[in-house]
């Protein structure tokens, strides 16, 4: 494999991306939605891991 | 260059749901067929259909779609439902139509969990898009494209095999008709001779008449014995049949896209895949990369997963038992599919699909395949990477969240997914950029790819809404003093459409859109236009429309449906519409 047209290894440092396509951050708000979500993780998880069974797989 | 690359083909889905019921106090589960019917009657009143013919429970939306009850015989009451797109002709058109069936499904769920809770079927009923649950199932996703088959000597092999095979397969079910009428006709003859026999002993001795109706129930646990035993020495007989078929598709079919896309397939889940808590507690890219056993199926065995699916190939030439003749289901050949092996463009279907949730990633799996198709047709993948064991690849790849693992290929050396990817992305790039005539919505794809790849090097995290197993990862992680039960519930309640944790971040604003809400409105009762979908919706609404009782179900051939004994090919009607004839 020809490193140089691949763009090179993943150890390779790239040059900063520029400023509209900096790495999106997660938006206000999500903190507290996942804090919800582990609020509601603990419900019954054995009970709900039962029910979403699918006995025989699929295709 | 031979074509200007367009990312322009047939193309559609089929996801299955897992269905989950969560009855009220004092209320039985009444097995997931009853769900499904609940479920399809609220999609009924809300979109025309009509019932398929030769799918069981099915309807066809006015859409294109369809919608049908997924089971294995061993455990009817356990199945899912499983959905197709009409067929679309651009990557981003098959998102719009995929988020329409999602959405038509998880308003429908809603009215049908209303309507059973009226028929005294109280309880929480919710769907699942997802492939793998907690004990290890695979279910899901497949996603199909439209392909040259083969060309030249491979195309006259494969037409010799199939002809072969067809005839043996015709032979074999003769024989089998033979078989079936022989032993069900001593069948009936004992059981006649029994009931004779336990009537004049009734009339002799006065004994009460529930002994006749326990001897008809035996009988009848006995025939269920023989159907059973009918269904294994068929399963033997054609399991020959089956083998040579795959080894048909190995030597003469696909060649050009096996060859060259294989190793993209095997990396894809970078990007693609859905994400999953394992047992040992360790996370997966994909949920299931971990069932895939080979590149081909050589069996019709569910266990025997391939990165390509190839058992639509197989079908035509298995009988089906559905058809019943008073009582007696004898075995039929699929004419039809059979004639349809001998296409030069056939469908090839991708088995190594997890079901997406994030536009980016749904919208990237089946643009930035049918591009890498594109590529291989027009012979642009000399040189594309060939790793030495595809299968085991992909559960390395798959089995590493850090992205660092490495692959070994076929000559030497080793690369990592993300390597394998860029090689891909960079060549597609030169191929688009190339063109005399650049295709907008390709050159948006090798963009967006090389967006994420350039992302999942540097900062994965911020993937965050875009990638299914990264947002899920997120979300497992900032539980992770939690036991593996809720961390496993936070990975199957991610999946639920409408009520589940990526439809509360969705909602909040957390995850890209690539597609208006209005769009998604439209497509649940318009088919894709310049499909051949959009006859087969045109005949749904039609019927539907007027009403037409009497009028024959209608065949779920994507090529071809018949209206009240007329066939239409829509390949040929959506052509028309293309190219009209001059006016004269």
């Amino acid at each position: 494999m020809d490193r140089a047209k691949s763009g090179g290894s993943p150890s390779d440092r790239r040059a900063p991306l520029p400023a509209s396509r900096q790495p999106r951050r997660p938006r206000p708000g999500v903190p507290a939605i996942v804090a919800r979500i582990r609020e509601d993780a603990q419900q019954d998880p054995g009970a709900y891991i039962e029910e979403c069974e699918v006995p025989a797989g699929g295709e | 260059m031979d074509r200007a690359p367009a990312v322009g083909r047939l193309l559609g889905t089929e996801t299955e749901y897992a269905i989950r019921f969560r009855p009220d106090e004092g209320v039985a589960h009444p097995g997931n067929q009853v769900l499904f019917e609940a479920i399809r009657a609220a999609v009924e009143r809300r979109v025309l259909t009509r019932p398929c013919s030769n799918l069981l429970e099915a309807v066809l939306t006015e859409n294109g779609g369809c919608l049908y009850y997924e089971f294995d015989a061993s455990a009817p009451d356990g199945g899912l439902v499983e959905g197709g797109t009409p067929e679309c002709v651009a990557p981003r058109q098959l998102l719009v139509y995929q988020k329409a069936q999602d959405q038509l499904l998880t308003e429908a769920t809603r009215d049908a969990e209303s309507e059973l809770r009226d028929r005294g079927l109280a309880g929480e009923l919710r769907l699942l898009k997802n492939c793998r649950d907690a004990q290890g199932h695979v279910y899901g996703a497949q996603e199909s494209y439209e392909v040259e088959l083969a060309s030249g000597v491979s195309l006259l092999a494969w037409w010799v095999a199939m002809g072969g095979l067809a005839a043996a397969s015709v032979a074999l079910t003769a024989v089998l008709w033979l078989v079936q009428l022989l032993v069900h006709g001593l069948f009936a003859t004992a059981l006649l001779a029994g009931v004779l026999a336990v009537a004049a002993v009734l009339l002799v001795t006065r004994m009460p008449t529930t002994t006749l109706g326990r001897y008809l129930q035996r009988a009848g646990r006995a025939l269920d014995v023989i159907d059973r035993l009918e269904a294994r020495v068929m399963g033997v007989a054609f399991a020959p049949v089956v083998a040579l078929a795959s080894l048909a598709v190995r030597l003469f079919a696909f060649r050009p896209h096996h060859q060259g896309a294989t190793a993209f397939l095997a990396s894809r889940c970078v990007f693609t895949g859905a994400g999953t808590l394992m047992p040992d507690d360790g996370f997966g890219l994909s949920e299931k990369g971990p069932a895939m056993r080979r590149l081909w199926r050589w069996t019709m065995s569910p266990d025997d997963r391939g990165l390509y699916e190839i058992g639509h190939l197989f079908k035509p030439l298995l009988p089906s038992f559905r058809a019943r003749f008073g009582g007696l289901r004898l075995p039929r050949m699929d004419l039809d599919g059979i004639r349809g092996l001998f296409r030069r463009r056939l469908r090839l279907q991708i088995g190594l699909s997890d079901a997406n949730l994030c536009e980016v990633a749904e919208y990237l799996k089946v643009a930035t395949t049918s591009l890498v198709l594109d590529l291989a047709e027009a012979g642009q993948l000399h040189g594309a990477p060939e790793l030495a064991d595809p299968v085991a690849a992909t559960q390395v790849i798959g089995g590493d969240p850090t992205l660092r693992a490495w692959v070994p290929l076929e000559h030497s050396g080793n690369m990592t997914g993300l390597e394998v990817q860029r090689w891909y992305q960079e060549r597609a790039r030169e191929w688009v950029e190339q063109a005399e005539v650049r295709d907008l919505e390709a050159w948006r794809v090798v963009t967006l790819w090389g967006e994420v790849l350039d992302t999942l090097e540097a900062h994965p995290e911020a993937l965050f809404g875009r990638v299914d197993w990264i947002t899920k990862l997120h979300l497992i992680s900032s539980a992770g003093d939690l036991a593996w039960a809720a961390r496993k519930k936070i990975d199957l309640r991610y999946h639920e459409l409408g009520t589940g944790y990526f439809a509360w971040l969705d909602e909040a604003g957390a995850c890209q859109r690539l597609i208006e809400p209005s769009e998604v409105v439209v497509a649940c009762r318009t088919p894709p236009p310049g499909s051949p979908a959009e006859e087969r919706g045109r005949l749904v609404r039609q019927l539907a429309m007027h009403d037409e009782p009497a009028a024959p179900p209608i065949a779920i051939e994507r090529e071809e449906e018949a209206e009240a004994g007329r066939v239409i090919d829509f390949a040929e009607a959506a052509r028309r519409r293309r190219n009209p004839p001059p006016e004269e």
